[in-house]
């Protein structure tokens, strides 16, 4: 009975999927169709939003239809419930009559006790299933059936067209999308072509001096850091948002106003560039890439000839400084760069726009910079490049380290020196007192003469050198030449008088040379230990200063190195200190204990008890006394003594007093001697009439005018050895004797014009030997000038000498008066040059003979001032001042070693800006001017030294 | 080096000792004066456990309290608390106390970084380390003077005694109050002051100095001072302080040369100097060196001359009298009261005595002698020798110092440096003969002691001892004429020995 059911069923079931099935099957492909099209647009958003929609949809449609299926299935699995589904919803009766049907021949027994069925109940009950089986009309059903399969199939058709429409729009979006759904880490798998018609251009940065290129297809290209790459192209689909990319940078394509788009991507480092189009967060891939290797703009070479190596400054006062920089693309910049401790200072030495420079520098020991920082300096050229794409690059040169000289070093070096040749004064000192003169001097002449030439060359070797920089000067050395001038005539002496009497007198002059030598050495030692000591007080001031900055968090980081350093400077110099003679062995003592109780202190970390230890060290070196005032003994003494003396106390010689007095006798000798010749000046301006002296100003005024009247017209330069180039310097020499006349300096003008027709004179010659066309109007314009001068200077003299004769009556007794005083100062002088002569008083040759000149220019200013000659007496007055000043010679170093930092001309100040004052200004400006005049006058002649004066006056007028 | 070089310390021991008392009258000040001037007497008196003992528990606010507080840090050595209470707001500004305070702050900067060495009862505080090689001479002076005072001045010094050794009269300045204009122009070397000894190290003087008589002197101000309350006039604390202060030791041949009676006589007769009982503030501060050389020979002449006439424990019942005296100003009262006689009497009788006993000084010894016409000579021969030596021509030197010995025969540095010269070339016997006889001399010379020692003259320990307490930096004085490496056998001469040689010593 049931298989009847079964098999209506199955009968059933066959006519379902006849009619229905291929209708549904359609729908449930073109649902999915449509359904990958439309996740495909919605996945173009790109969004992680937008993409798991997408995919969800898709995945819903693909289960729903299979779900369907298993439901379909389902179904049909209880033939039965199968039957009477598809017959009920024909015909609910017979559905009804069939399911009653079935339910009496499928009844089964609740439980054992019921009773079995009866068998022909049961073959009774099939029979009527049977008949009602046989009631369901089949055809109808299958009539349904087409009926609804007709419907389903119209539905597919309709989603079908619907998939179709889409597709037909645009069938690439659908690939987009479905591309960009595929997508992993932003990438979408399949790469896409957008852009068509492309071209690539590079263009580098202007500085680098390249031209543009084009670049013609995909594939590697090497160019410039900073080079623009701009890629232009035909879209392909529009509305497309497109990028270049290197994979890190993205940049957009824009339209370029002809259809086309273009990206501009700036080359840094090395990349892969690639168009895309970006899809929200997914970019799909053109298949083409540009490989761009970039080249870098390399930072410059600086090669510093001889670098790295260590220079100590003690040893080589200055260091030399050749470089060249090299760079790839050009050089801006080229700087000389000093670091120690922490500070940096640069200074630019060039603005080359090159992409090589070469050049050199000297960099001097009395840099300020090394002079104060007591501690290595690391000295480096430095090179900027014009990288204009990442910024200026510096290229650095491997290093001079320059070991400044210790504090005091060069100090302590000149008076190891000068000890060295005390030690060959006593040596000689010593053979002489120990030798016994014999009668017959011959051979025993021979020999001291022979020993004395050692012991002399070592101390003139000693005087002539240099010491860090330092050198022997002032009253040490006009001492210490002094006593070898009287060592030398105490032999002279014993040769001439070869007697046992005379060499003991010889001896006994040796032994004075000795102790003066002493003396002076020991007095510079002193002078010297002072200066020192105020120089490492200013280091102590750093440790405290150190020590202080510990309590300051900007600073307590720096402040260890800082107390560090200062300590080894501090040490090290103390050690140079300890050895400048008897002060400086006191002071440099001080100086390692002072060391020490600042390394205990901060040892045992209390900083500020360290910062008090540096302070009261410091106060200490500055003021640079013995430790125990009158001379190192207690200065009262109570109740005793042996009234003889101290033979320990005091000085041997008198050598230092000597010398000390004679310069004060010079000085004030020189004074005196200023203040006379003013006199004189002022005798003669008051005899001439203020009448006088205005007409010869009108003059001069007028004379003036008229000379620049007449050199307007000549060439200011020329070529060297033309005669343009002389007329140009009779011009500048023309223009100077002006310059004098309008300053009533009637006498300057008149050097300046006689030098001025000389020069036009040469200019007139050259103009004559040359053929070039502007020659003849140079011949023409030198010879009216130079006869205009010649002219101005015969007016000039005249009115002068005019003048010289009205006042000579005038200042007659003042003159002489005058004289008379010249000649008492020419008998100071020639006094002073005598007791310079011998003793411990002796003076070097060079100043004798200067006082013996000035002696002589003294007299003759005296005769000519008695004589009424004012012109000549003061001609010879000025003649002597300036043999005076070159007598005194030297001076010592600056006694203190403040003045000594940043001095003018203390060596080349590379590349600083330095003003010169003007005449007019203070002080200071004054005290430039005084050494700008003294340094420049400075000439072993003193006709030379004036005119050298005077050119150095014009300069800084 | 004459052990008399003393002068300038003893005269700033006496004006410091009444500054020391003068200063610390905080007037201006409120709290309690009866314990702040407990407290100050217990301090002055050295006995800072006692004042600690009086100021324990008293109100820390209290600013006279205070001020004693940190005087008895002071005392103590303990300068960077005392320099902390004084810069208190209210103490800062007291002009009563300024000098406390800047004398703080003086130490506190001086000796920061000290080495500080106690031994035997005796606290040592060295500004440079490389002094301490002198802690063993100095430990050994202060313990001796210690049973001296009390066996001499029934005084008990406290424990620890306080000596602080500075590099330089700058040290000496700050740490004392005294200006070092001041100290620089009397050459002040030691000060008793704020319950300790002051001293400069022999290392700032280049010849030395006699620095162990001279702690010795500096001890006698602080014993003094204890003994009497602090109410001691300036001719007893100098006169005293110049007897006591070679007696650590055994008397030398040149202690009392010139003697300090005939000395003192020679100013009496001529008028020369105050009474010893007007002197005034400071016997530095007297008009002329020659007045202050007799002022000091007088007290010490007078203080010798009452110790041997006024019967036994005479100075120690003095020092009571003192102490126990309310009006320190009546001296006569307190002298008849423990003397039966009064000063005016006893001066009398020292005067007359002296006229009996005293000779007429050799014109060469009287202080106001003229350098001899020769001693410019001598120097130069001196500096020749010296250099000869140095450049190890000691053959010249012979020649250079016998020429120096001629001129100034009685001169015991040239004696001791031609003796020098002559053992250089194997001369000893003549070198002997210059350092053999004491009478030769007239004054002590470290040099001549220490050729004694080399040469075995007397006791040559004992010579060179000597020789080192006067000069101890002197490189052959403290290596006892032995050329380096070699060094004494005895320790402590032995660390001063490389000391010496590695001190710069310029040349």
């Amino acid at each position: 009975m049931l298989d009847s059911v079964i098999a209506m069923a199955a009968r059933l079931r066959a006519v379902q999927r006849a009619s229905v099935g291929p209708a549904w099957r359609a729908l449930g492909v073109a649902l999915l169709v449509l359904a990958l099209f439309g996740a495909a647009h919605l996945a173009r958003l790109g969004t992680f939003r937008a993409r798991l929609a997408a995919g969800s949809a898709v995945g819903v449609v693909a289960l729903s239809l299979v779900g369907a299926w298993v439901v379909e299935r389902r179904r049909w699995r209880d033939a039965r419930r199968a039957v009477l589904r598809v017959v009920s919803s024909d015909d609910p009766q017979l559905g009804a009559a069939i399911g009653r049907a079935a339910s009496l021949v499928a009844s089964p027994r609740k439980s054992a006790a019921d009773a079995p069925r009866d068998p022909f109940t049961e073959k009774l009950a099939a029979v009527h299933l049977s008949r009602k089986l046989d009631e369901i009309r089949i055809e109808r059903l299958v009539d349904r059936a087409g009926v609804r399969g007709g419907r389903v199939a119209s539905v597919a058709f309709g989603a079908a067209a619907v998939a179709m429409a889409v597709a037909a729009v645009e069938p690439f979006r659908i690939l987009e999308g479905l591309d960009v759904l595929a997508a992993r880490d932003g990438d979408a798998p399949i790469d896409l072509v957008y852009l068509d018609e492309i071209d690539i251009v590079a263009v580098p940065p202007s500085y680098v001096g390249m031209h543009e290129e084009a670049i013609g297809s995909f594939g590697r290209t090497s160019q410039p850091r900073g080079t623009i790459i701009t890629l232009r192209g035909k879209p392909q689909k529009p509305g497309r948002e497109l990028h270049l990319t290197d994979g890190v940078i993205d940049v957009p394509f824009v339209p370029d106003g002809n259809g086309m788009v273009l990206a501009r991507y700036k080359v840094g480092d090395t990349a892969r560039l690639r168009i895309a189009a970006r899809f929200g967060d997914v970019r799909v891939m053109q298949p083409e890439t540009l490989g761009v290797e970039s080249i870098p703009d390399l930072p410059p070479t600086v090669t510093l000839k001889g670098a790295p190596k260590t220079v100590k400054l003690v040893d080589t006062p200055s260091v030399e400084l050749a470089y060249e920089a090299k760079d790839d693309h050009g050089l801006r910049e080229i700087a000389l760069v000093l670091r120690a401790r922490g500070k940096e200072e640069k200074r630019t030495l060039s603005k080359p726009t090159g992409k090589t420079e070469r050049g050199a520098n000297e960099l001097s020991t009395r840099e300020p910079f090394i002079r104060t920082s007591y501690v290595p300096v690391e000295v480096t050229i430095e090179a900027r490049d014009n990288d204009e794409v990442l910024g200026p690059k510096w290229g650095k040169s491997a290093a001079f380290l320059i070991v400044p000289p210790l504090v005091g070093e060069p100090e302590a070096l000149r008076y190891a020196a000068l000890l060295r040749a005390r030690d060959a004064l006593v040596d000689l000192t010593a053979a002489r007192v120990t030798t016994e003169a014999k009668k017959d001097m011959k051979a025993q002449l021979a020999l001291e003469r022979e020993q004395q030439k050692r012991a002399v060359d070592v101390v003139e070797d000693v005087i002539g050198g240099t010491y860090g920089g330092l050198r022997v000067n002032g009253r040490a050395r006009r001492i210490i030449a002094g006593q070898l001038r009287r060592l030398e005539g105490s032999l002279r002496e014993l040769e001439k008088q070869p007697t046992q009497d005379q060499y003991a007198t010889f001896v006994a002059s040796t032994e004075d040379v000795t102790l003066a030598v002493d003396s002076a050495i020991r007095s510079l030692a002193s002078a010297d230990a002072r200066k020192v000591s105020r120089r490492l007080a200013d280091v102590a001031d750093e440790a405290g200063a150190a020590c202080r900055a510990a309590t300051d968090p900007a600073e307590a980081a720096r402040s260890p190195q800082r107390i560090a350093a200062a300590l080894e400077v501090l040490s090290g110099g103390g050690a140079q200190l300890a050895t400048l003679g008897e002060l400086g062995a006191d002071l440099g003592d001080i100086a390692r204990a002072g060391v020490a109780r600042i390394g205990r202190e901060r040892d045992a970390g209390d900083l500020r008890l360290a910062e008090l230890a540096a302070l009261d060290l410091a106060d200490r070196l500055r003021n640079p006394y013995s430790s125990v005032g009158g001379g190192g003994r207690p200065g009262v003494e109570s109740g005793s003594g042996d009234g003889s003396g101290d033979p320990a106390e005091g000085d041997a010689s008198d050598a230092d007093d000597a010398a000390d007095k004679g310069e004060g006798e010079l000085d004030e000798l020189i004074s005196r001697h200023r203040q006379e010749m003013e006199r004189v000046n002022e005798a003669m301006d008051r005899a001439t009439t203020p009448e006088e002296r205005e007409a010869l100003q009108k003059l001069a005024k007028e004379q003036a005018a008229e000379l620049r009247e007449a050199v307007k017209d000549l060439p200011q330069r020329g070529v060297p050895g033309s005669s343009a180039q002389k007329a140009a310097e009779g011009r500048q020499r023309v223009e100077s004797m002006a310059g004098s006349l309008e300053r009533g300096d009637v006498k300057d003008a008149i050097a300046a014009g006689k030098e001025a027709a000389e020069a036009l004179r040469e200019a007139e010659k050259r103009a004559e030997r040359d053929y070039y066309d502007d020659d003849s109007e140079i011949k023409t314009g030198a010879k009216r000038a130079r006869n205009r001068v010649e002219e101005s200077l015969e007016n000039l003299e005249q009115k002068l000498e005019q003048l010289k004769e009205s006042a000579k009556g005038r200042a007659e007794n003042e003159l002489k008066d005058a004289g008379r005083n010249e000649g008492r100062m020419a008998e100071r002088s020639k006094d002073l040059g005598r007791r310079g002569q011998s003793g411990d008083a002796a003076m070097p040759d060079d100043m004798l003979e200067k006082l013996g000149e000035a002696e002589k220019a003294m007299r003759e200013a005296q005769k000519a001032l008695e004589e009424g000659d004012s012109e000549r007496g003061r001609e010879k007055q000025e003649e002597a001042q300036r043999l005076l000043e070159m007598a005194k010679g030297d001076d010592d170093e600056p006694k203190d070693p403040k003045d000594e930092k940043g001095g003018d001309g203390d060596g080349p100040n590379i590349d600083q800006e330095t003003s010169v004052p003007g005449a007019e200004d203070h002080k200071n400006p004054d005290e430039f001017r005084k050494r700008v005049l003294d340094g420049l006058g400075r000439s072993s002649d003193a006709r030379l030294k004036e005119a050298v004066r005077r050119y150095a006056e014009g300069l800084l007028k | 080096m004459r052990p008399s070089r003393l002068g300038a310390t003893l005269a700033f021991a006496g004006l410091s000792l009444v500054l020391g008392t003068a200063l610390g009258d905080g007037a201006e000040l409120t709290g309690d004066e009866g314990l702040a001037a407990s407290a100050r007497g217990h301090t002055l008196e050295l006995s800072t456990e006692a004042a600690d003992q009086v100021l324990k528990g008293a109100d820390p606010g209290d600013p006279l309290l205070a001020v004693e507080r940190a005087r008895v840090h002071l005392y103590r050595g303990e300068c960077v608390q005392a320099a902390a209470i004084l810069a208190r707001p209210d103490l800062a500004e007291s002009d009563a106390f300024a000098s406390l305070g800047a004398v703080s702050r003086g130490c506190e900067r001086s000796m920061a970084g000290a080495v500080v060495h106690e031994k035997d009862g005796v606290w040592l505080r060295f500004q440079d380390d490389a002094d301490v090689v002198l802690a063993p001479l100095l430990v050994e002076v202060a313990s001796k003077a210690r049973d001296v005072f009390e066996r001499d001045l029934g005084v008990s010094m406290p424990s620890p005694l306080r000596v602080e050794i500075v590099r330089d009269q700058m040290g000496l300045s700050a740490m004392t109050g005294l200006p070092l204009s001041a100290a620089r122009t009397t050459g002040t070397i030691g000060i008793a002051k704020w319950g300790r000894v002051v001293m400069v190290s022999p290392r700032g003087a280049p010849q030395g100095y006699a620095f162990m008589d001279t702690l010795a002197h500096e001890l006698t101000h602080l014993a003094l001072t204890r003994g009497s309350g602090d109410k001691a006039p300036l001719w007893l604390q100098e006169g005293v302080a110049r007897l006591e202060e070679s007696k650590w030791r055994a008397p030398l041949p040149f202690d009392d040369l010139p003697p300090a009676d005939d000395v003192a006589y020679f100013g009496i007769k001529g008028k020369i100097g105050p009474d010893i009982d007007k002197i005034g503030p400071s016997i530095a501060l007297l008009p002329s060196s020659e007045q202050a050389m007799i002022t000091y020979a007088k007290v010490q002449s007078f203080m010798k001359y009452y110790g041997a006439h006024a019967g036994d424990d005479a100075m120690k019942k003095l020092l009571v009298g003192f102490k126990s005296a309310k009006d320190p100003e009546q001296i006569d009262r307190v002298i008849e009261d423990v003397t039966g006689t009064p000063l005016a009497s006893w001066s009398e009788q020292w005067i007359g005595d002296l006229a009996v006993r005293a000779k007429e000084l050799p014109e060469d010894l009287k202080p106001s002698a003229a350098p001899p016409k020769d001693l410019k000579d001598v120097r130069k021969r001196v500096r020749l020798g010296q250099l000869m030596l140095g450049r190890k021509h000691a053959e010249a030197a012979v020649v250079e110092l016998s020429k120096g010995h001629e001129k100034l025969p009685r001169q015991a540095l040239v004696r001791g440096l031609y003796a020098r010269a002559l053992v250089a070339v194997g001369k000893e016997p003549e070198a002997k003969a210059l350092v053999e006889k004491v009478d030769d001399v007239p004054a002590s010379d470290p040099t001549w002691w220490s050729m004694r020692g080399r040469l075995g003259v007397g006791d040559p320990a004992e010579a060179a001892r000597t020789a080192v307490s006067r000069a101890p930096y002197d490189p052959p004085v403290a290596c006892t004429e032995l050329e380096a490496p070699s060094v004494p056998a005895d320790p402590v001469l032995a660390d001063l020995c490389r000391a010496a040689r590695t001190k710069p010593q310029g040349d």
